[in-house]
């Protein structure tokens, strides 16, 4: 009977912590090398796109998670679904000059788009769930009569839970891609899109920087989603 | 005494994605008494707990008319699954709480109704506990004490023990028994299980598939505790037998 927890002890949450010292170790030594850049430019350019990445995904999540608990079954869903199958189908970086040419080189413009890129794991994952639920489990709700925050709390959000963190994993996998590419193409002053289109003649520091970028992405990965994703399959288990 | 449930010409039909259709149950009439225990039983197909669903609210019928006594409403129902129905992500004390977490309970009064079905299923122990830790036996034991956290008039039961060993269901089904001859509930069960049925019921529905029908109501009379190697046992169970098989 142990309670179920994220990370199993407390040797687990330290060694998953030291982790993320890493990526920060390979900036200290990166810009040791590096003169064109500095140690506080080169945090502030990653510290930047982490912030407009957080945002997207916070927003993505949200609005992901509602459309999807709104529109996965009944009337709605026949002619939702088919609707929002087409628009995930989109080549919406087709449309990024406008927007950039609409709002200008700025940082909203590239959350937008970052919103549109990261929504749709999460959103499909989540419907793909809540289609799956067992029959009994939703008699189950009935004959209890949950709704409200107690639905929500004891039911909705378990849940979908173990799908959200699925579609975010896919969903952030798209959006750092996505995050570099639109910083690069909307130009923005700051930012590792800016990064990378400063010294696109240097290999060497190209190569060092996509190097930290994927220690970065591992990082995280390792300190909250894959934890996060064993512990919610963990808690799944019957 | 007016019947609790009474059912009148209920059918249903269920209808494919490219327009099959099929009649699931055909014409069902029935009454069912305060305090009764009533068994469906019949083979797979016969629309047992397809009845279990329509008369419990789950499922519409496709015609008919059913009616219950002035004082009964649906939220004097409950239900027991087959495959138990927990949800695996709540420890024993919060499903058995699930049943009556959504009744505009005090906190001190929710809590001591779960005590006192923790108690009553022998799950103190395991209150803490996730489903995944238990034993099918266990499982169907909060399954039982979440229904019953809900003080229903009437509870229905879809194969509860099917999903059992037979040693385990025996003993849940001597345990609900009990339960049943101290709460004085109407209990409503679907089986395809003779020996079950004969064991358990007052009267039971013999249902015929393809459509589900009522092939006949028999009376249970045989004396309680009931002996399952009697004469009079093995005369209900041949003639049940009979009843059912094709």
């Amino acid at each position: 009977m142990r309670k179920e927890r994220i990370y199993q002890s407390r040797r687990h949450l330290l060694i998953t912590l030291l982790i993320l010292v890493v990526p920060f170790i390979f900036l200290l030594v990166f810009s040791r090398f590096i003169n064109e850049i500095t140690l506080g430019e080169l945090l502030k350019d990653v510290g930047i796109s982490f912030l407009r990445l957080s945002i997207a995904y916070f927003i993505a999540v949200s609005l992901g998670w509602l459309l999807a608990v709104s529109f996965y079954h009944g009337r709605r869903a026949i002619i939702a679904l088919p609707l929002f199958d087409v628009l995930q189908s989109l080549p919406t970086f087709a449309a990024l000059p406008l927007a950039t040419y609409l709002w200008g080189p700025s940082g909203v413009t590239v959350i937008l788009f970052l919103v549109v890129t990261i929504i749709w794991p999460i959103f499909f994952s989540i419907i793909s769930s809540l289609k799956l639920i067992r029959r009994d489990w939703e008699e189950v709700v009935k004959m209890t009569k949950l709704r409200g925050l107690t639905y929500l709390k004891n039911f909705l959000w378990p849940v979908t839970f173990p799908a959200l963190v699925t579609g975010s994993i896919v969903g952030l996998g798209e959006g750092w891609e996505a995050l570099v590419a639109t910083e690069i193409i909307v130009k923005v002053k700051t930012g590792l899109g800016q990064f990378f289109g400063l010294f696109v003649q240097n290999t060497t520091i190209t190569a060092l920087g996509i190097l930290g970028f994927l220690i970065f992405i591992f990082s995280i990965n390792k300190v909250i989603w894959l934890p996060l994703l064993e512990w919610s399959h963990r808690k799944m288990e019957e | 005494m007016t019947p609790v449930i009474k059912l009148q010409n209920i059918s249903k039909t269920f209808k494919s994605d490219v327009g099959k259709s099929t009649v699931a149950l055909k014409n069902i009439d029935l009454e069912i008494s305060e305090g009764e225990f009533f068994v469906f039983l019949g083979p797979s197909g016969s629309g047992k707990s397809t009845l279990l669903k329509i008369i419990n609210g789950f499922e519409p019928p496709s015609s008919g008319k059913m009616t219950l006594r002035p004082d009964i409403n649906l939220t004097d129902f409950s239900f027991i699954f087959q495959q138990f129905a927990l949800f695996p992500w709540l420890t024993v004390r919060r499903n058995i709480e699930l049943g009556i977490i959504a009744r505009d309970f005090l906190k001190s009064d929710l809590e001591r109704i779960v005590k006192t079905e923790l108690k009553r299923m022998g799950l103190e122990k395991f209150a803490e506990a996730y489903p995944k830790e238990l034993s099918g036996g266990m499982r169907q034991r909060v399954g039982i004490g979440r229904a019953l956290a809900q003080k229903p008039k009437i509870i229905f039961m879809d194969e509860p023990f099917s999903e059992l060993d037979s040693f385990t269901a025996e003993e849940l089904r001597q345990e609900l028994l009990k339960i049943w001859r101290d709460t004085k509930l109407t209990i409503i069960m679907v089986t395809h299980l003779i020996e079950e049925a004969l064991d358990l019921a007052d009267r039971i529905a013999i249902m015929t598939p393809l459509p589900g029908q009522i092939e006949k109501i028999l009376t249970n009379n045989l004396p309680r505790p009931r002996n399952k190697r009697s004469p009079k046992f093995y005369r209900l169970y041949d003639e049940i037998y009979r009843l059912i098989k094709p």
